[in-house]
């Protein structure tokens, strides 16, 4: 009878012991590509503490980055060379606090000869030229400030993307760059969950029901 | 006693005397300094990227060439100009620069001082949305796009005069001929998303000068003149003298 009572003890703390495991909750938001240089706020939900402890924050950023170069050469006289530089740099930081995210700068640079104006300024043909480049880059940031993310507003962080060009030819050209970049940022909360009520009331009825086992069988033996 | 105008010590002496006028005059000569100037005018744009001038070579029978003098005077002109492309509002610093633009006389080159704008922030608030980039006929060859709000700079480097006084005689003596040809470049530094163009134009004269001296040389009638109206009148005199001895 002593065992009968102990393992239903065991199966209610069971049950309760389940409903504490770690959970893991995920927000994602993204600003879409534009061109540069813009500056632009995520807005990501802070833990909500009702669901239990927070034990752990993940961030996980993603920035996308399409750079293009393009030059004529509009001399009909002579031909000429190009050297086109674009680098792009992209950032990541809570508003009001440290910078998260620093990427490498991407650097894209294309240098060639190119002969005289062939009449289209269409940056092709033999006197023009037009490079293209996508680039992603990725970065995770375990998070150890975890009271800041508690509380009921959202937490606001602050992206950056901007572009520097050197464009160096012959002196007579038409040239120019163009950068524009998206950024994705996503973060998982994980948190020890509280009980739920229901998760307590199982437990109450489990030995409730113990325990009126246990009363009727012991009535019966007296009997 | 009659006395004689012309007696033999004299006649000897005034022989003596006109042979040295006449060698004198004959021999010697006078250096008169002249000039010859030339100037050819050229230009050099992106249409014409080399320019050979010519000139005349110097005429060696006009006298002796002392130096050549070659002036190098241009001017050159850079437009440069951007425009913001990034369909958003944009503040930008730009920072152009035009270097090693040289021109090669002869093999001697003579150099620009680079012309640079200077770190200049410009804000172009404005935002200028393009659809597509720029048409053919929108930017033309020679003139910038107008109404779109770019940002202009447009400069002058002063005129260069270069003289060279050496080396160049035998340039000269097959000569007739300047090569000119030019070959700048541009740098410019912004913010991404920018449209820039740059347009050079070169424009000025050389000058040829030729420093040479005049020489001047008796002619050959006038060297047996002389020597002629002397042989007269010694014949004169010595016909005289042989008839006052026979006078006498």
């Amino acid at each position: 009878m002593k065992t009968k009572i102990l393992g239903s003890l065991i199966a209610s703390f069971l049950i309760a012991g389940a409903a504490q495991a770690q959970q893991v909750i995920s927000y994602f938001a993204q600003i879409p590509q534009a061109t540069t240089n813009w500056t632009q706020t995520l807005q990501l939900p802070s833990f909500d503490s009702g669901l239990g402890t927070l034990t752990q924050v993940k961030l996980s950023y993603t920035g996308d980055v399409w750079q293009s170069l393009f030059a004529e050469n509009t001399s009909l006289a002579n031909a000429s060379t190009y050297n086109l530089t674009t680098t792009a740099t992209l950032t990541l930081g809570k508003q009001g606090g440290p910078t998260l995210f620093a990427p490498t700068p991407i650097a894209f640079n294309r240098a060639g000869p190119v002969l005289g104006y062939d009449g289209n300024l269409d940056f092709g043909g033999t006197s023009g030229v037009t490079f293209n480049q996508q680039t992603t880059v990725n970065g995770t940031y375990f998070d150890g400030d975890l009271p800041s993310y508690l509380g009921l507003g959202p937490i606001n962080f602050v992206a950056s993307a901007s572009g520097l060009s050197t464009l160096i030819s012959g002196g007579n050209f038409v040239k120019g760059a163009l950068t524009s970049a998206a950024t994705g940022l996503s973060v998982e909360y994980t948190f020890t969950a509280i009980p739920e009520p229901s998760a307590y009331a199982a437990i109450f009825g489990a030995a409730a029901l113990a325990f009126v086992t246990i009363r009727r069988r012991l009535v019966r033996s007296i009997d | 006693m009659t006395s004689t105008p012309f007696s033999r010590s004299n006649s000897t002496r005034l022989f003596c005397s006109a042979l040295l006028v006449w060698f004198a005059s004959a021999f010697s000569s006078v250096a008169i300094a002249n000039t010859i100037t030339q100037s050819l005018a050229f230009r050099l744009n992106p249409d014409v990227g080399s320019s050979v001038l010519s000139f005349n070579p110097f005429e060696l029978s006009l006298g002796t060439l002392d130096s050549v003098e070659i002036s190098f005077n241009a001017t050159r002109r850079h437009d440069w100009a951007a425009w913001n492309i990034s369909g958003q509002p944009a503040d930008v610093a730009y920072n152009a620069a035009l270097t090693g633009t040289t021109l090669t006389l002869g093999g001697n080159v003579f150099g620009f001082a680079d012309l640079v704008y200077g770190a200049g922030t410009t804000g172009l608030l404005g935002s200028v949305s393009l659809p597509t980039f720029f048409t053919e006929a929108q930017m033309g060859r020679t003139q910038f796009i107008a109404g779109q709000d770019p940002v202009y700079a447009s400069g002058f480097s002063p005129a260069t005069v270069s003289t060279l006084n050496s080396g160049l005689y035998s340039f000269l003596g097959f000569g007739g001929e300047l090569a000119l040809s030019y070959d700048p470049g541009i740098e410019t530094i912004s913010a991404s998303n920018f449209l820039t163009t740059s347009l050079v134009d070169v424009a000025g004269t050389v000058t040829v000068t030729y420093n040479y001296r005049v020489v001047s040389v008796p002619d050959s009638s006038l060297g047996l003149l002389l020597p002629a109206g002397l042989l007269g009148l010694f014949l004169v005199a010595r016909s005289r003298r042989v008839e006052l001895k026979q006078a006498s």
